[in-house]
């Protein structure tokens, strides 16, 4: 099946390809130069070790092969495949190897309308690194990598884009889920069994959509958005037969609206990104549905010389908050509940959060030095990212670094804690 | 037709004199005002290679393609950077929409992001993608921003030149530019720079920029473009050079080359 997806998107982007663009639009092709190449090869190998002081999380070597065929009048197709080699693997044990396609999609364009087709990624929201607004693609938290990129999960999207300056329309229509992982497998629900996950079958009614408006001035940047479908992060359910309890992952209808801008005011760069979701809760009946929440964003951007500073209040209201204690004769429920509410960062009914990302760009750009940081005001968790990258030479590069979190035991962070806190070091080499 | 000729001849040498007397009598501001107008083309499309030359000898070669495109009676100039390789950097895309009179407007796309993000205009002293450019050689400075004065003349690779100093007139703007003082050499003939020294924020010297070629886009208007240019760094001895591999003219680029759209795709 994959290998004929990737026969169809090379034959789609040779076929696609026109070869009569100016010196400009030529040069815009993958293919990197002028010339009559059709499509281009490059990518990565990437060697990662993930540890604490106790053991060894994640050690793995990692190569990504990706092809481009050239731009044409009409579009391109682009695929990268990745295998990866595990020598350890915290997560998931039994598994030596993967191969998967990170990407396989087609670009068309007729006139202001721009068409991606497959699997890809796709990213809303000008906040930094916590985007309320970013429903379209999932996230998956047990991937070891210092390049956060990796942590998204690439999906099957239908995406259409109208350009008509300064505006443009993007409708993204998604007709499998596919849910954010977390690293909640090993958690022990009162000794009940994990069973498989129920999540929405391939049919229309189960697909997922977004719809984003984007103004694009010299002045500001700025969208609003509207996201109906599967939220990606999905609830504990329960399913109790006589003598067979068990729990499983179980997805849900939310719907989302969204907006977002970003601007400079002198030297400081403003941006800012807010989310409304009021999730279905008659899809199922669920142990526990989300509450409607608010989520907003501010934060600002600064730059001296070499370092860069960003810094962001991250807030978050749940409406019509409800607290339940647990009770002898619920214990279970409530334990369900109490993890659902972690899921969905739904413990308190108004949370408020601090982000900074100060970074250094040194030695003419070949070393870079940062640390991302979130601190949870209101639950008391935190994470930090320190990061070293230096690029040895244009096409090597060593990372080092660690993801912390910290949290009480019974907070999302708490639990992240100890399973991916670690370490790590990594090489890469492009080509 | 023997009365015509000694006409004419007379006309181009009283033209000639008129324009000398003109140029002579020009400020160190018009001069650069002079200098800045005669790089400004109405549309160009670009394939340049910048080298980055370390103290050891050691080469990093990045090829970018460029667009530029006149707005507001060329008060604008739109300006798509779009790296083309090494692999490290290639996709990595800058928009600027580079005014005469007030901050710009900047934007970069950096493929791992995956989105277009809005940067802050001000700290153009930073280095341009680790050369010893920095953001602030890479779009026109406004006229206003500096105070000049007219050292001399002189020669700079056989093409007489006159000689600029250029001052920031504030301190944020010596910061915003990291230098504190400019020595420009602007062609006589063309108006176009063939060398600046650079001096730091302490007054010491710093950089070299010489322009080794240029090359005439708009031969209607007689507009230029710096096909080769070298800059070097005499207090780390770090060197980077520019060169245009290929370059057109065409003032009828589609105005939605200078969106996101094109930035990103």
């Amino acid at each position: 099946m994959m290998i004929r997806l990737v026969l169809l998107l090379i034959l789609c982007g040779i076929t696609i390809s026109t070869f009569s663009q100016s010196l400009f639009e030529s040069s815009f092709s993958s293919a990197g130069s002028t010339d009559e190449k059709k499509f281009e090869l490059f990518g990565y190998v990437k060697s990662s070790a993930f540890s604490d002081f106790e053991e060894s999380k994640f050690i793995a070597a990692e190569t990504a092969l990706k092809l481009e065929t050239k731009k044409g009048k009409y579009g391109n197709a682009f695929i990268e495949a990745r295998y990866q080699k595990f020598l350890s693997h915290i997560e998931d044990q039994d598994k030596s190897d993967e191969l998967y396609l990170r990407e396989a999609y087609c670009n068309l364009t007729f006139h202001d309308f721009d068409f991606r087709i497959g699997q890809q990624i796709i990213v809303w929201g000008r906040a930094d690194g916590f985007n309320p607004t970013n429903n379209i693609t999932p996230f998956d938290m047990t991937v070891f990598s210092s390049d956060e990129d990796d942590r998204r999960r690439e999906n099957f999207v239908f995406q259409t884009i109208y350009n008509f300056y300064p505006f443009k329309v993007e409708l993204d229509w998604v007709p499998i889920y596919r849910a954010s992982k977390l690293p909640i497998d090993n958690i022990q629900m009162n000794n009940i069994a994990w069973g498989a996950n129920d999540f929405p079958s391939l049919e229309t009614d189960n697909s997922s959509y977004g719809i984003k408006l984007d103004l694009e001035k010299p002045a500001i940047d700025a969208s609003v958005s509207f996201f109906n479908g599967y939220y990606k992060m999905p609830s504990i359910e329960w399913n109790h037969q006589p003598g067979n309890t068990e729990v499983y992952l179980n997805a849900f209808r939310t719907s989302i609206i969204g907006a977002d801008f970003s601007t400079v005011t002198g030297k400081y760069g403003l941006r800012g990104e807010f989310a409304y979701s009021i999730p279905d809760d008659k899809t199922h009946n669920q142990q526990f549905i989300p509450s409607k929440q608010l989520e907003y964003t501010l934060g600002f951007d600064r730059e001296w010389g070499n370092f860069s500073l960003i810094a962001q209040y991250i807030g978050k209201y749940i409406i019509d908050f409800s607290d339940d204690t647990p009770t002898p004769s619920n214990v279970f429920q409530a334990t369900l509940a109490h993890y659902n509410q972690l899921l969905f960062a739904q413990t308190d009914e108004i949370t408020h959060s601090v982000s900074l990302r100060p970074a250094a760009n040194l030695l003419h750009e070949t070393l870079s030095i940062e640390m991302l940081s979130l601190a949870n005001c209101t639950t008391e968790e935190f994470y930090f990212k320190p990061l070293v990258e230096y690029q040895v030479s244009d096409n090597i590069a060593l990372n080092v670094g660690a993801q912390l979190y910290y949290g009480p035991d019974a907070t999302m962070f708490g639990l992240l804690e100890k399973q991916i806190n670690a370490g790590f070091a990594e090489v890469k080499i492009n080509f | 037709m023997k009365r015509v000729i000694p006409i004419t001849l007379l006309s181009i040498l009283l033209g000639m004199a008129f324009k000398s007397q003109a140029q002579q009598n020009l400020t160190a501001k018009q001069i650069q005002e002079k200098s800045l107008e005669s790089t400004r083309v109405a549309g160009t499309e670009s394939i340049a290679t910048m080298t980055i030359i370390n103290e050891k000898g050691q080469k990093r070669v990045r090829q970018m393609a460029t667009l530029t495109k006149l707005y507001d009676q060329g008060d604008t100039e739109k300006k798509l950077i779009r790296f083309m390789s090494p692999s490290e950097v290639k996709g990595t895309g800058f928009l600027t929409y580079d005014y005469n009179t007030k901050d710009d407007d900047k934007w970069i796309y950096m493929p791992a992001l995956r989105k277009t993000r809005r940067i802050i205009s001000s700290e153009n002293a930073k280095s341009f993608m680790g050369s010893e450019f920095s953001y602030a050689d890479m779009t026109l400075p406004n006229l206003e921003d500096y105070n000049y004065k007219l050292l001399g003349e002189t020669t700079v690779m056989n093409e007489p030149c006159y000689e600029l100093e250029i001052v920031p007139v504030n301190s944020d703007i010596e910061d915003e530019n990291g230098f504190s003082k400019k020595i420009s050499y602007i062609s006589k003939k063309n108006f176009v720079k063939r060398k600046s020294i650079y001096f730091d924020l302490y007054g010491e010297k710093e950089k070299v920029m010489l322009v080794k070629s240029i090359v005439e886009v708009d031969k209607d208007n007689h507009k230029f473009r710096i096909k080769h240019i070298e800059i070097e760094n005499i207090q780390n001895g770090r060197k980077s050079i520019s060169t245009i591999d290929q370059i057109q003219f065409n003032p009828a680029i589609p105005d939605d080359y200078f969106t996101s759209r094109y930035l990103e795709n």
